[in-house]
């Protein structure tokens, strides 16, 4: 096992950054998982049609939810990133 | 079924929990602290994490269990594998930077430091152990279920040899060991699973739905039965009824593409009657699939 990669997470001002941007990101999801459960329950029939090479919206709508998922991680740490190395700058300044 | 008790794969197994454990006694004796415990001193490699949540995830309720509800209830089940990533989401982006930035390594604790109401604890320590024991005890059930034709061994035998085995480790190095057996659980799932599925597909792929001539089907002496009743009248339909067996009619329809086997229901002596079958889920009935296609609905007056 090799030695902790960095600290700078345990810097308080990018553990808030990063906890907005999981919130923020999380908010997007949740409508996008909204949307899917409303479609289920109040319009099942638009469900039904098919959308993408004959496979219909249910499926495709699900599977984008599955593939979302994983897109949204990597944007989470994409932006975690960025916060480190925002902050990570003036934690040098203060050193 | 009958199974034989196999000294190989009950050897193979001795192996691998031999191997593990040792591992997980070795990296126990290094673990001296809380966050060694909980958070394994916060030094895994980020790439075996990673695979290590991925076990976590092919655990055998998704992987056994949701293949298993899709090859049955199919949309239905398909439901359940999107409920997981989205409680992955919740706890990635809700749950994680807080509770580390709290550094505390359990749900209770965070919320004990942030309250400081015993209520809370209470509530918080109920509920988690009400979620274990549901979660536990189907897995404990499924690992007894696997360990009897694999090992031979009785039902109960593999949940107690399982449950003391997952205890051990978990006990023994907390975070470490349970990451690293994730890792190596995760690792062979995906490395076995992509050569099952390289063999699977080995074997070539058919779109051609099964008709009523392809091997498999039960219809070797089956007799087309002339048109009856309303049959009679709808006789330009491409429906035709087949007797499979005496008194067993199924009904076969052409959309275009040749004769399948379609799913129907008659009323008859006031008795329903489903697939040639009476109504019901014992020997000699027959219910309908939930799995299939329907060419039409229309209400049973």
């Amino acid at each position: 096992m090799g030695k902790p990669r960095c600290h700078v997470d345990d810097n308080l001002q990018i553990s808030s950054a990063n906890a907005r941007s999981g919130l923020l990101l999380f908010f997007v999801y949740l409508a996008f998982y909204a949307g899917f459960m409303a479609l289920a329950a109040l319009a099942p029939q638009v469900m039904s049609r098919p959308v993408l090479a004959g496979v219909n919206l249910a499926i495709v709508y699900g599977m984008s939810l599955i593939g979302g998922a994983l897109v949204v991680a990597a944007v989470y740490m994409w932006l975690c990133g960025g916060n480190a190395r925002q902050h990570g700058h003036r934690l040098e300044d203060h050193r | 079924m009958i199974y034989e008790t196999s000294w190989t794969a009950i050897g193979v197994f001795g192996f691998f929990v031999a191997v593990v454990l040792a591992i997980s006694f070795y990296l126990g004796a290094k673990a001296k602290s809380a966050s060694g415990y909980y958070a394994a001193h916060g030094q895994i490699p980020w790439f075996v994490n990673g695979v290590a949540f991925a076990g976590d995830y092919l655990s055998a309720a998704s992987f056994l269990g949701i293949c298993g509800m899709i090859a049955f209830y199919g949309y239905d089940g398909f439901l359940y594998s999107i409920g997981y990533l989205a409680g992955w989401i919740v706890a990635l982006l809700v749950i994680a930077e807080p509770l580390k930035r709290l550094g505390k390594f359990t749900f209770a604790d965070a919320l004990d430091s942030q309250f400081n109401s015993r209520g809370i604890k209470l509530a918080a320590a109920i509920s988690t152990l009400v979620v274990s024991v549901f979660y536990l005890i189907p897995q404990m059930v499924g690992a007894g279920a696997l360990v009897k034709p694999l090992l031979g061994l009785s039902h109960e035998i593999g949940v107690v040899t399982v449950g003391i085995v997952v205890v051990l480790i978990v006990v023994t190095a907390g975070m470490v060991s349970t990451t690293w057996v994730q890792f190596i659980k995760g690792g062979m799932l995906v490395v076995f699973c992509a050569i099952l599925t390289a063999m699977i597909l080995n074997r070539g792929l058919s779109t051609r739905p099964l008709t009523s001539g392809s091997p498999g089907i039960e219809t070797p002496s089956h007799s087309i039965v002339a048109p009856t009743g309303d049959w009679a009248t709808d006789r330009g339909k491409p429906f035709r009824q087949i007797e499979v067996a005496p008194g067993r009619i199924v009904v076969e329809h052409d959309g275009g593409t040749g004769w399948q086997r379609v799913q129907w229901s008659e009323r008859r002596d006031g008795l329903l009657l489903v697939n040639g079958l009476p109504h019901g889920r014992g020997d000699g009935q027959a219910d309908f699939e939930p799995v299939g296609r329907i060419f039409q609905l229309s209400q049973e007056s």
